[in-house]
């Protein structure tokens, strides 16, 4: 090889790892606070309280928000939960929360412990015997599965969800359904604007 | 030369390939490349509430929760009034967080967004303004949400671990929730 191919070679290979290191890591590094652009402002339009509670005491409230953002329709729910006391009769899910499933579940966010975690979780903070499970027309948010460590007092659980297809809802009506272990299950029907 | 062609063929095929990968970056959402949603710890919650002598009114939450590059967390804040009296010649609602955060996102229903406003001011990072006194105009009675997502900018393990965020309703209504992080490691 030619030392002016070597050349042209070498500069080659600088440009290409320019370029992919550039576009690699300035996709994931903090927005730079004094280049003008601020953050990113999105339209909200739909929000929806809710509040579920059961005749033992147990209560959660929570809101949905949903945004528009270059993937569609996104949005998240905020819930606050608190109980009392752990009855033996509880076996099943402390906190179930069903999300329609024009949306897929992104991240989950919960001061609910201790913490748990494993291969699912990966090395991250968990959900102490938490699942989600996949089920044909809504992802299945479960807190405290079969969990003989739950202590009363107050949680907070945040769930974000983007959207995976186009957002229609069932006639433009989306279902959210709330449902604490001793009590019914909680319908939140979210009626979408006319986004045409 | 020809393997210098070679070469420079590969070469744009991986740039191709970065650019592609670049490009479908916020693509739609395909929730079976998701098996399972990340789950983050919360480190700290705390509400706030303002009652305004004009009965207007805001109730909010910020939610602090560690990612693997650092905290970052949520503030909503929901507020509503029913009149526009002279005394609120000033914005309609302020909300400023500290400046170990870094506003990414800004969600809200108020709907017009040439009237929200995110600056950078003195002591605080950045706030975000919704209504200001020039946009009165516009500004209509009713109830209105704001959610700001933020994250951690440089490292709140050197700081004092205390986080006053400030939240205003038009000029003199004004509270500071404090969020007083555990340090040296601890947060998490």
């Amino acid at each position: 090889m030619r030392a002016s191919e070597r050349v042209v070679l070498l500069f080659t290979a600088l440009i290409v790892a320019s370029v992919a290191a550039f576009l690699l890591v300035s996709d994931g590094s903090p927005d730079d606070p004094d280049d003008g652009s601020g953050p990113d402002i999105h339209g909200v339009p739909v929000t929806e309280t809710f509040r579920h509670e059961t005749s033992d005491g147990a209560y959660v409230e929570g809101r949905i928000v949903l945004y528009e953002n270059d993937l569609g329709l996104s949005g998240f729910l905020t819930l606050d939960l608190h109980y009392d006391e752990v009855h033996p009769t509880w076996y099943n899910e402390l906190l179930l929360v069903r999300i329609p499933g024009e949306f897929g579940v992104t991240d989950i966010m919960t001061d609910y412990g201790p913490i748990w975690s494993d291969d699912i979780w990966g090395t991250l903070p968990g959900v102490d015997f938490s699942t989600v499970a996949k089920i044909t027309g809504y992802t299945q948010v479960v807190i405290g599965r079969d969990d003989d460590s739950r202590v009363p007092g107050d949680y907070t659980v945040m769930i974000s969800m983007e959207p995976s297809g186009l957002v229609y809802g069932d006639g433009g009506r989306l279902v959210f359904t709330v449902k604490l272990e001793s009590g019914d299950p909680l319908d939140v029907v979210v009626e979408l604007p006319d986004r045409s | 030369m020809k393997s210098i062609g070679v070469i420079a063929v590969v070469a744009i095929i991986v740039t191709a390939s970065v650019l592609w990968v670049q490009g479908n970056r916020g693509e739609e959402f395909d929730p079976y490349d998701y098996p399972w949603p990340d789950v983050w710890h919360v480190t700290a919650t705390e509400t706030f509430h303002i009652d305004t002598p004009e009965g207007a009114y805001v109730d909010g939450e910020i939610v602090l929760y560690e990612e693997p590059d650092g905290m970052s967390g949520v503030l909503s804040a929901y507020f509503h009034y029913e009149e526009l009296t002279p005394e609120m010649d000033d914005y309609g609602l302020t909300v400023c967080i500290p400046d170990e955060f870094l506003i990414t996102d800004v969600m809200t229903d108020y709907d017009e967004p040439g009237k929200i406003v995110a600056d950078r001011v003195p002591g605080y990072f950045h706030a975000v303004y919704i209504g200001s006194s020039w946009s009165f105009a516009g500004f209509h009675p009713g109830g209105y949400c704001v959610v700001v997502e933020f994250e951690e900018f440089g490292d709140i393990d050197e700081s004092d671990g205390v986080l006053e965020f400030m939240i205003g309703l038009h000029s003199d209504n004004i509270v500071r929730p404090v969020i007083e992080l555990p340090l040296d490691g601890e947060r998490s």
